[in-house]
């Protein structure tokens, strides 16, 4: 990119090409400022990856709607692969988000994979549901604090 | 997050480069293996292009998937394209005289968009997936695939956004076999590798076209976007989907302004590709094409045809998932106010074209992208150029209609948008323009200077 | 500037950042569950370790055994990896540990020393 100042000003190529210096000059700058800015992002970004605990990391984006990690781990550990669950929510859990009621059911999918939610299943996880309405024969394998059960009904 | 899982990971994504290679030896061949790394960017999006197009009908054929079946595509693949180039009799390349010159400036750009990339993967590496559409979605479509081998009647019915294409969630559970376990932590380095694949894609295509400073300050300008910064890794179809179009945008006006078949054809497999990564892709297609037919109707007799023709075969790519969740009664692909519905909502028009423009030049997410977009496209006719003008200005004035009319035409949606970055719509669909501008921004200003449309470069790939 | 030096600039500065990454921040960590398990040191105090269960019934028969058998002030707790684990904390001393793992031994069962976290 070579010629001299005045025939930038010529019109229509040295107004182009003015136009693709000054076009090329801004975006380096604004480019320049926000490489620094990103980077600094990405560093933050990298530590706090790093300094996560494991099971933090494991769910993320779920710990804005599981309420405690204790459950879908017991359900995880407890639910065999190819048996059925049912995430059953209701308003009596303990710091629930407002995520938690219409999304838990979406999350515990997610992360029960390859385990198949459905409607009829034995294995029941009850995010503040009225557990009366299991009826007799709802064994219960974990209660946790917040209201949340882990249980399987009978037959 | 283990070693095993960023092996696994690497070896897919050096599979896919094969995979790739293959394709684009038979599209173009090439003259010297210099040549071919330069280009390696281009064969590796052609690999994941290609992969996950025809994985994607891989399963919609049901055919069982698994790490055998992604293998034996590959190499069909790549063996149609070995197929090809010795039926057209390509040369066997030479070693080539180094890579081409490489300025002060440029090299100093190019650093600091490789520094930037390896910032990038160490914050990919160890991330956890946060995502709401991610896990909500897109990756348990890829666990249902991984785990049951296929287009799992229950989950791809009962999962969010069921007529989604799962090209994305096919990559994903590709990803998910060669690391040995459904890591979703190690699964967002994978959306680093379609990052840098699509960065290098357009330096090796744009290396011989432009000066390096243009292509590095805008690649560059692109990349530090802080949307780009903060979203660009999540397991989703977002930016994949950008990424293709753009690099379909990009061969298609190389077609138009150097007329190469293997320009267009390239072109074809990324359109098939984006109409299968998301149903926006589909809007994104038909707006590349349709500024490609305007832009080419001087010599319409030639151009149109083989426009048509590649169209037609990205359809073709795209129909057989379409005929498997019309068979399996999915519904929700389409708004349902986006026919004769938008004149009952006459009101809503104006206030979906400004949710559009508000987002699309945010300097909150974009930074200073589209202004200068329009600024290149005004230089670029006012030093004389036509074709790739019009072409670009095409291109974004029909995407940002086509944003419109899908704000407009989604009832539900309450317009002005005025939601937070993270779940408004239209940031994710503004996202493709201003990753298309890494690759049209340099050509305009370059042909800005040169005071013509970029001349055929005999060398050039 | 002649071919190769533009180049090798380029390679420098690749090579450069990762190379400041580890001098600044260490080595890359693979964190798997193993990162849960601490070794012993000799800084703080120690857990007997009775085992690790992916699911809280487990670990509470595995909990009931070792108390049946007298060891006493077993509990279980989360790892912080997606586990349970089955111990006794506040152990003062390695030799103290030991002596309970000596002890745990002779009636089949099999735990580790770690240090408390």
């Amino acid at each position: 990119m070579h010629g001299d100042f005045s025939s930038f000003l010529e019109w229509p190529h040295g107004i182009a090409r003015l136009g693709v210096v000054l076009c090329t000059t801004l975006a380096l700058g604004i480019g320049l400022v926000y490489f620094v800015k990103a980077m600094d992002r990405l560093g933050d970004t990298a530590r706090t990856n790093a300094a996560q605990n494991y099971d933090d990391r494991e769910f993320a984006g779920g710990n804005a709607v599981v309420v405690a990690n204790r459950p879908l781990y017991e359900a995880r550990a407890l639910i065999p692969e190819d048996e059925t669950y049912r995430v059953i929510a209701g308003p009596g859990v303990d710091g629930a988000t407002e995520l938690t009621a219409p999304f838990i059911d979406h999350y515990a999918r997610y992360f029960l994979m390859p385990r198949r939610p459905s409607p009829d299943a034995r294995w029941v996880i009850c995010y503040g549901c009225d557990q009366s309405e299991l009826g007799d024969g709802f064994e219960v394998f974990l209660e946790d604090e917040a209201g949340i059960f882990v249980g399987r009904l009978a037959g | 997050m283990t070693v095993r899982s960023l092996l696994g990971l690497a070896a897919l994504n050096l599979f896919a480069l094969a995979v790739g290679a293959g394709l684009l030896w038979g599209l173009r061949g090439w003259r010297s293996w210099w040549e071919l790394a330069r280009l390696a960017g281009l064969a590796y999006m052609l690999g994941i292009a290609g992969l996950g197009v025809a994985l994607t009908l891989v399963l919609v054929a049901g055919i069982p998937f698994s790490l055998a079946t992604i293998l034996l595509t590959g190499m069909a693949l790549a063996g149609a394209g070995a197929a090809v180039a010795h039926r057209l009799g390509r040369p066997r390349p030479v070693l080539g005289t180094g890579p081409r010159r490489v300025g002060l400036a440029g090299a100093a750009l190019a650093v600091l968009v490789v520094v930037y990339l390896e910032a990038l993967f160490r914050a990919a590496r160890l991330s956890g997936l946060y995502a709401f559409d991610a896990w909500s979605f897109w990756v348990p479509k890829a666990k249902a695939i991984y785990f049951f081998g296929g287009l799992d009647e229950q989950f791809f019915s009962e999962l969010p956004n069921a007529t989604y294409p799962p090209l994305v969630p096919t990559l994903e559970a590709s990803a998910f076999h060669f690391m040995g376990s459904p890591d979703v932590v190690t699964l967002h380095v994978q959306f680093w590798f379609f990052l840098a694949g699509f960065v290098a894609a357009v330096a090796g295509l744009l290396a011989t076209r432009v000066p390096p400073v243009l292509l590095w300050t805008f690649a560059l300008l692109a990349l530090v976007s802080p949307r780009v910064v903060g979203r660009t890794l999540e397991p989703q179809a977002d930016f994949t989907l950008d990424y293709l179009f753009a690099l379909a945008a990009l061969l298609v006006v190389l077609w138009l302004l150097e007329r190469r078949p293997w320009q267009l054809a390239g072109a074809t497999l990324f359109l098939g590709a984006v109409m299968l990564t998301k149903r926006e892709g589909q809007l994104l297609a038909a707006c590349v094409v349709a500024a490609a037919l305007v832009a080419s109707w001087r010599d319409w007799r030639t151009a149109w045809p083989r426009l048509g023709l590649a169209s037609a075969c990205a359809l073709a790519l795209a129909l057989p998932w379409r005929a498997w969740y019309v068979s399996h009664d999915l519904t929700g692909e389409f708004p349902s106010s986006g026919g004769t519905g938008l004149l009952e909502n006459l009101d809503r028009a104006w206030p979906s074209f400004q949710s559009v423009l508000t987002s699309a030049f945010s300097t909150d997410l974009w930074t200073v992208v589209l202004p200068l977009v329009i600024v290149a496209v005004v230089l670029a006719f006012i030093g004389g150029a036509r074709v790739l003008p019009v072409y670009a200005m095409l291109v974004y004035a029909f995407a940002l209609a086509g944003f419109t009319w899908g704000i407009w035409s989604f009832v539900e949606l309450e317009v002005p948008i005025e939601r937070d970055e993270a779940i408004n719509p239209v940031v994710r669909l503004s996202a493709s323009l201003i990753v298309l501008s890494a690759a049209l921004v340099p050509l305009l200003l370059d042909a800005a200077w040169r005071g013509a449309d970029p001349p055929r470069r005999p060398e050039a790939g | 500037m002649p071919r190769v030096s533009a180049w090798l600039v380029v390679a420098v500065a690749a090579l450069g950042y990762p190379l400041l990454v580890l001098v600044f921040s260490g080595p890359p960590a693979f964190p798997s569950r193993a990162d849960c398990v601490l070794a012993p040191t000799g800084e703080g105090e120690y857990r007997v370790v009775f085992g690790y269960r992916d699911s809280e019934l487990e670990a509470l028969e595995l909990r009931d055994r070792a108390l049946a058998v007298g060891f006493q002030g077993t509990e279980i707790s989360r790892d912080g990896c997606g586990r349970v684990r089955v111990a006794v904390d506040d152990i003062p001393s390695r030799e103290v540990g030991e002596e309970v793992i000596r002890e745990a031994r002779t009636v089949d069962l099999d735990p580790t020393l770690e240090q408390e976290g």
